[in-house]
């Protein structure tokens, strides 16, 4: 029991709280500290380099763009990044459109089980997803036993690529697709039948034009993800033994090899694998220019293919209007359906579900390879796992404490300010994290006001990578919430913050909670934003990388990344009940 | 006159280059029922929004019991809104007896055992108390409204704000209910601004009844005055069933106004001029004339003589028939004018005036409105 004078003590502090908040000009400044907040430590560090490469323009041009070596190791790199990501959004919208209408439109059996199978990779860490990946599908030459039912014949950089990009992005594309496919009434599909169309006409000519927000969204989507992923890029061509690179890894290794030959003073060209080490300038220095370079090229790919993506949903017009009843009759009925769904579903076990999982058959076989792992080995374990869940949880909370009252900001104050923050937000989600990493270290070394600490600044990337996450999820919350009970509580005599707790919090509670999970889970599986602001600082992915790069210890590995998943479903299980429980007092 | 209770001076509302509110003065009287009534889209939520605070006015002072209330964010107004929806905008989260208290809880003037013996006897008057711990949507539509109502009340407001309040309920328990709101108000001589779209419930409850149309005020009267003297073509249209025909000014004779529509020539009182800011005065002797459907008097041909001599009588033939329970509404086809006049007659007469009938139709003067507005407004004012 609580006495209650100190139950009262907390009642007049609570008043005083609402009072001082309820007054103006706190408001104001309020909002003011908050859009602050989001300018200098959110997007101006996640942009940062591209004012540095305007700033050191002559030293790259001279350094790097006129060395043809290097230019051509650059080029590689970033075409294989387009390449990939390209043939990914073409693939995810092709397959996730089919799987997507289904989830949503067809009642089954499992549709609930599908429901959340579909979700299982998005809880994998990408480092550990990589090494799934080349497990199952590729050529593995550092492993001795390889475990049952691989595949093992992919032996090109190209394919694997592909492949897992597309196990990675598929369950966010199909994700966002069914949840905008949802919002679509399902009377006009209806009335359409009713007008004599087939089921697949309906959909073709109904509801699909009706999608294109839907469609950029999911593009987007793969786009960015793609893009971005450095950790499982890096495992993937290790364990194929592949010395290809995309950007984001370009920017990785040049980061570490900097880093080590400034506090080692060991030749960095020996930290780096041949191939790379043969193409490097003499002088170390340069590398930052370079990488500064490499990190900007990446933001200007990432923010021109968002941009066609968008333009293409916009404008892109539905291929042949054009009805042909017989045979969309044909297609609607029988066996066709039913056909096109096992064909669907298959496609998804065996391109996203046993990819992502295959990493357990591996544990189990050759579980005998525990007793080989000192204790040293477990302690850097253990760290790298503490390191992580803190990071992320602090990551986490810091953008709740922002994000919420920045998607209000967004979501209910209508003015020019507000619809200008609305479109800066996503812009972090979209710039490639290993250049977002970079850049932010870049800004945090050359400001003067805090001093140099790693653990700050990867923690920063990680704020900034995650922001949009709990800001989108918060602003749907809100939009789905009619402001008419926030202006009958106002109306009523609740002061604004009083309507917040009162009114607004509890039915966005779920939403909020759903954006810090899934930031949460971005964060814990992080590799390229903080092997770029920090190679030093083991966070569980970048130990992952480290163990399978370059220690071949691809048991340890998959272990990790197991446990890692165990962690991050144990924190959702336990988020998500006590949300649940919460709902019925 | 005394000053009176809410007053609006020259308020003004506009979106973008959209004007929502255009010069609306207002003075209301403490415990007056006043009921907004206009079309969709007519400006009326707006309006009420504005009174409560949660829409900032492009200009214009609203005052409540003379003080300027412009300042004063929503919780410091007390005024109750209800906003407009089918819910009631009950807290999903909250109980009836959370939302109940919800008002007073907010505003922590009262110590809780008051708030408890106030709210109780609040859920008796409005017959929830059994049902306390109840969700809103364990609740019927009615019991929801009632659950609004109880909320607001509580909230101890000066006046009370209700947009569309009956919106979501079935035609016979929105009957029922306006009644019991109306009675329920105006026991406790609470001021009630009360927004609708629907003539039928607005006749039956307002003191006085706001017309709202574009933005702009038409009429502020009783609904009587109103219905038998409306100020503009656009008030004699929406309340009630009402003919519009165009007719031709004609020469002004011995004081009346003439007008002639094709071969027929109507003398009216008086012809009233257009004075709304937005239509264009285009031709001056184009004027409309509205005829309310139940003040035509009917009578079938055979039974007077053929009185050529006189004014404002038209011969026709009945065209249709709809039964409407006590009224019956015929159409009645009359040479030289291109649509039907509706008539609206007692059911008991019905006999009479079987389809093909042919009819003698007699308005009086005093029955006749005449406008000078262009004949174009009469399509765009029925296409709204």
């Amino acid at each position: 029991m609580i006495p209650s004078s100190y139950k009262e003590k907390l009642k007049k502090y609570e008043t005083r709280l609402i009072v001082f908040f309820s007054n103006p000009t706190v408001n104001i400044l309020w909002y003011g500290l908050i859009i602050l907040f989001f300018l200098s430590l959110i997007l101006f560090p996640t942009i940062f380099v591209l004012f540095y490469v305007i700033k050191e323009f002559s030293t790259i041009q001279t350094e790097i763009i006129a060395n043809e070596v290097y230019r051509l190791q650059i080029f590689e790199a970033l075409s294989y990044s387009v390449t990939v990501s390209v043939i990914i959004t073409i693939i995810d919208l092709i397959f996730g459109l089919p799987i997507a209408w289904i989830l949503v439109r067809r009642e089954f059996r499992f549709k609930s089980i599908l429901n959340s199978i579909i979700e299982l990779p998005l809880a994998v860490p990408t480092a550990g997803l990589g090494f799934s990946v080349a497990l199952f599908w590729g050529v593995t030459p550092g492993i001795a036993e390889k475990p049952i039912f691989a595949l093992n014949f992919i032996q090109d950089a190209l394919p694997i690529l592909v492949l897992f990009h597309f196990t990675t992005t598929f369950p966010y594309v199909v994700r966002s697709l069914a949840a905008i496919l949802e919002e679509i009434d399902v009377t006009l599909e209806i009335a359409a039948k009713t007008c004599g169309a087939s089921k697949f006409t309906a959909a073709r000519t109904v509801s699909l034009p009706l999608f294109r927000s839907g469609v950029a969204t999911a593009m987007i989507l793969s786009l960015a993800k793609s893009l971005s992923d450095t950790g499982g890029v890096m495992t993937l061509l290790a364990t194929i033994g592949s010395l290809k690179q995309t950007g984001t890894t370009v920017i990785g290794e040049w980061k570490h090899a900097y880093q080590d030959w400034k506090i080692e003073g060991v030749p960095y060209e020996d930290l780096l694998n041949n191939d790379l080490a043969s193409l490097l300038p003499p002088d170390p220095e340069t590398l930052i220019p370079s990488m500064a370079f490499m990190s900007a090229l990446m933001i200007f790919v990432a923010i021109i293919l968002v941009f066609l993506a968008k333009l293409f949903a916009k404008r892109a017009k539905v291929p042949f209007r054009k009805v042909i009843p017989y045979f969309e009759w044909k297609i609607s009925d029988g066996a066709a359906p039913k056909a096109r769904s096992i064909l669907s579903f298959g496609f998804l076990v065996i391109f996203v579900i046993i990819p992502s999982f295959f990493l357990i058959i591996y544990v189990f076989q050759g579980i005998g390879g525990v007793n080989i792992l000192t204790l040293n080995d477990w302690m850097i374990f253990g760290q790298s796992i503490l390191f992580s869940v803190f990071v992320a949880s602090v990551a986490t909370i810091a953008n709740v404490t922002v994000g919420v009252p920045m998607a209000i900001f967004i979501a209910r104050k209508n003015n020019r300010f507000s619809r200008i923050m609305d479109s800066l937000i996503d812009i972090p989600y979209v710039v490639p994290s290993s250049a977002l990493g970079f850049s932010v270290g870049l800004f945090w070394t050359s400001q003067i006001f805090f001093p140099a600490n790693e653990l700050f600044f990867v923690v920063m990337a990680h704020i900034s990578m995650t922001f949009p996450f709990i800001v989108r999820n918060t602003i749907g919350g809100l939009s789905e919430l009619d402001t008419s009970y926030e202006d009958a509580a106002r109306s009523l005599g609740a002061k604004p913050i009083q309507t917040f707790r009162n009114v607004t919090l509890p039915v966005v509670k779920f939403s909020i909670i759903a954006g810090a999970i899934m930031s949460f889970t971005r964060s814990i599986g992080e590799t390229g934003a903080t092997l770029a602001v920090s190679p030093n600082s083991i966070t569980a992915p970048v130990f992952i990388v480290d163990l399978i790069k370059n220690q071949g210890n691809y048991f340890f590995a998959a272990l990790t990344t197991i446990i890692l998943i165990l962690i991050s479903s144990l924190l959702i299980f336990v988020l998500r009940a006590k949300v649940t429980r919460r709902r019925r007092r | 006159m005394t000053e009176a209770y809410l007053e609006i001076k020259n308020l003004e509302k506009r979106f973008g280059k959209l004007w929502a509110l255009r010069d609306v003065n207002l003075q209301i009287e403490q415990g007056e029922y006043v009921v907004i009534l206009g079309p969709t889209g007519a400006g009326k939520t707006t309006l009420l929004k504005i009174i409560a605070g949660l829409i900032k006015p492009t200009s214009g002072e609203i005052y409540k019991n003379s003080n300027l209330l412009n300042p004063f964010p929503p919780e410091k107004r007390n005024l109750a809104y209800l906003p407009q929806t089918s819910d009631y905008s009950l807290f999903p989260y909250m109980d009836v007896w959370e939302n109940t208290i919800f008002s007073p809880k907010m505003k922590g003037e009262k110590p809780y055992d008051e708030i408890r013996s106030l709210c109780d006897e609040i859920l008796d008057m409005v017959n929830l108390r059994a049902r306390y711990n109840a969700f809103p949507d364990e609740l019927s539509g009615g019991m929801k409204q009632r659950v609004a109502l109880a909320r607001a009340i509580a909230a101890d407001a000066d006046i009370f704000l209700f947009d569309e309040p009956l919106r979501a309920l079935d035609a016979r328990l929105r009957i029922k209910l306006r009644t019991e709101v109306k009675k329920l108000v105006t026991d406790l001589n609470k001021t009630t601004l009360h927004v609708t779209h629907d003539f039928e419930e607005s006749v039956s409850i307002a003191d006085r009844i706001i017309i709202i149309n574009e933005g702009e005020i038409i009429q502020f009267d009783s609904p009587k005055d109103i219905y038998d003297y409306p100020t503009s073509l656009f008030s004699a249209y929406f309340f009630g069933e009402t003919n519009l025909l165009a007719a031709k000014r004609l020469e002004r004779k011995n004081g009346t106004y003439f007008v002639q529509i094709k071969n027929h020539v109507l003398a009216v009182e008086n012809i009233r001029s257009n004075n709304s800011t937005k239509t264009k005065k285009n031709d001056k002797n184009e004027v409309v004339i509205a005829i309310k459907a139940d003040k035509i008097h009917i009578t079938p041909q055979n039974t007077i003589e053929k009185e050529t001599d006189s004014y404002n009588y038209f011969h026709g033939v009945v065209s249709h028939s709809y039964y409407l329970g006590k009224w019956v509404n015929l159409e009645v086809t009359v040479e030289g004018i291109s649509r039907d006049i509706l008539v609206a007659i007692p059911s008991s007469e019905l006999m009479k005036y079987k389809i093909g009938t042919n009819v003698i139709l007699y308005v009086s003067i005093d029955d006749m409105e005449c406008f000078e507005e262009p004949w174009s407004r009469i399509r765009k004012i029925e296409a709204a």
